[in-house]
C-alpha cells in the first residue's frame, strides 16, 4: 500500500504544477487508487448486502470527495491514502442510506472525518444545469476548470487556446455574465422553477 | 472590460474572497444599499453552484469510464476475479 505521504508528494507536486487537472494525470492517479482501495470498499458494502453497483457509486463519491480536498488542501497529511478513502466511503454509506453511525465501525481517524454537507447536488441545481448548457459547452469547460479543478486563468488560456492571459480572463466573464442572465430571465418570469 | 463585465468581477471576487480588506468593506455597503447588486450576487451564487454540479457530473463520467475499462481489462484478470469474488459469497 502506499502511504499518504507518499501519494501526498506526488499529489502535491500535481497540484503545484496543475497538472491534476489533465486528464491522462489524473486518470492514472484514480486507477491505482482503484486498484489499491476499492477492494476494501466492495468488501465493506458486500457486509452491508450492498451490490457491486452500490460499492461502485460509493467508491466513486469517495474519489470525488478526496479529490476535492486535494484542490481544496483540506486533506490532512498524516493519513495513509487507502484509510482515508475507505472513510469517506464508510461515512457516504452512512449518509446515502441513513444508516446510525453507532452501527458501522468507525475508528478515531476514520470518525474525524467530515465529508461536506452539499456534497450531493440539489434538484434545483440540476434543472438549471439543463438550462444553462445552452450557453454551451466551451463555456461550461472553461468554468469548470477555474472554478471546480481550481486551475489558474494563464494555465485555462493555454489549454482553451486564448492568445493571453487577459482573454482568457474576460472570457470567462463573459460566460459568468451569459449564465447569470439566463438564470436572471429564469428567475423573474418563472419563479416557479425554483421550488 | 466593459462595465456589466466589471460588475460581474467584483460579485465574483467578493464571492471567492479575493477583494482586499476595503474593496471588501465598499462591496458590502453596495449590498446595503443596492437591492440590484444583492440580487445580482444571489445569481451568481446560483450559477457557480451549476458550475460545481457540471464539474461533479464529468467527474462521475470519468471514473465510470475507468471502472468499465479496469473490469474488462484482461491484464486486470486476477483484480476482477478478486471483485466477482466478493458479490459471489454468501
Amino acid at each position: 500500500m502506499h502511504l499518504y505521504k507518499e501519494y501526498n508528494a506526488d499529489v502535491m507536486l500535481l497540484i503545484e504544477k496543475q497538472d491534476i487537472h489533465l486528464p491522462e494525470l489524473r486518470t492514472k492517479f484514480f486507477e491505482d487508487m482503484y486498484e489499491e482501495v476499492f477492494p476494501a470498499v466492495a468488501i465493506f458494502v458486500r457486509h452491508r448486502n450492498g451490490s457491486l453497483q452500490d460499492a461502485k457509486d460509493i467508491f466513486h463519491d469517495a474519489l470525488i470527495i478526496l479529490y476535492e480536498k486535494m484542490l481544496n488542501n483540506t486533506l490532512p497529511v498524516e493519513v495513509p491514502a487507502d484509510r482515508y478513502l475507505v472513510g469517506i466511503a464508510k461515512h457516504i454509506w452512512i449518509r446515502k442510506f441513513n444508516r446510525d453511525k453507532s452501527v458501522v465501525p468507525l475508528d478515531e481517524t476514520e470518525a474525524a472525518i467530515t465529508i461536506p454537507d452539499d456534497y450531493f447536488p440539489a434538484p434545483n441545481d440540476q434543472k438549471l444545469l439543463t438550462l444553462l448548457e445552452q450557453t454551451g459547452k466551451r463555456c461550461l469547460d472553461m468554468l469548470r476548470s477555474i472554478y471546480y479543478d481550481k486551475l489558474s486563468v494563464h494555465k485555462v488560456a493555454e489549454l482553451f487556446g486564448y492568445r493571453s492571459v487577459h482573454s482568457a480572463s474576460v472570457q470567462k466573464f463573459k460566460c459568468l455574465e451569459k449564465m447569470r442572465d439566463i438564470v436572471k430571465r429564469k428567475l423573474i418570469h418563472h419563479e416557479d422553477f425554483f421550488e | 472590460m466593459r462595465t456589466s463585465l466589471n460588475e460581474i468581477k467584483q460579485c465574483d471576487e467578493y464571492l471567492q474572497g479575493k477583494l482586499n480588506p476595503e474593496e471588501h468593506i465598499l462591496f458590502e455597503a453596495k449590498l446595503l444599499i443596492s437591492p440590484v447588486w444583492r440580487f445580482n450576487l444571489h445569481v451568481l451564487k446560483q450559477v457557480h453552484a451549476v458550475i460545481r454540479l457540471y464539474g461533479w457530473i464529468q467527474m462521475k463520467k470519468e471514473l465510470d469510464e475507468i471502472h468499465s475499462r479496469i473490469l474488462h481489462d484482461p491484464d486486470k484478470k486476477t483484480f476482477c476475479q478478486n471483485i466477482s469474488n466478493i458479490f459471489l459469497k454468501n
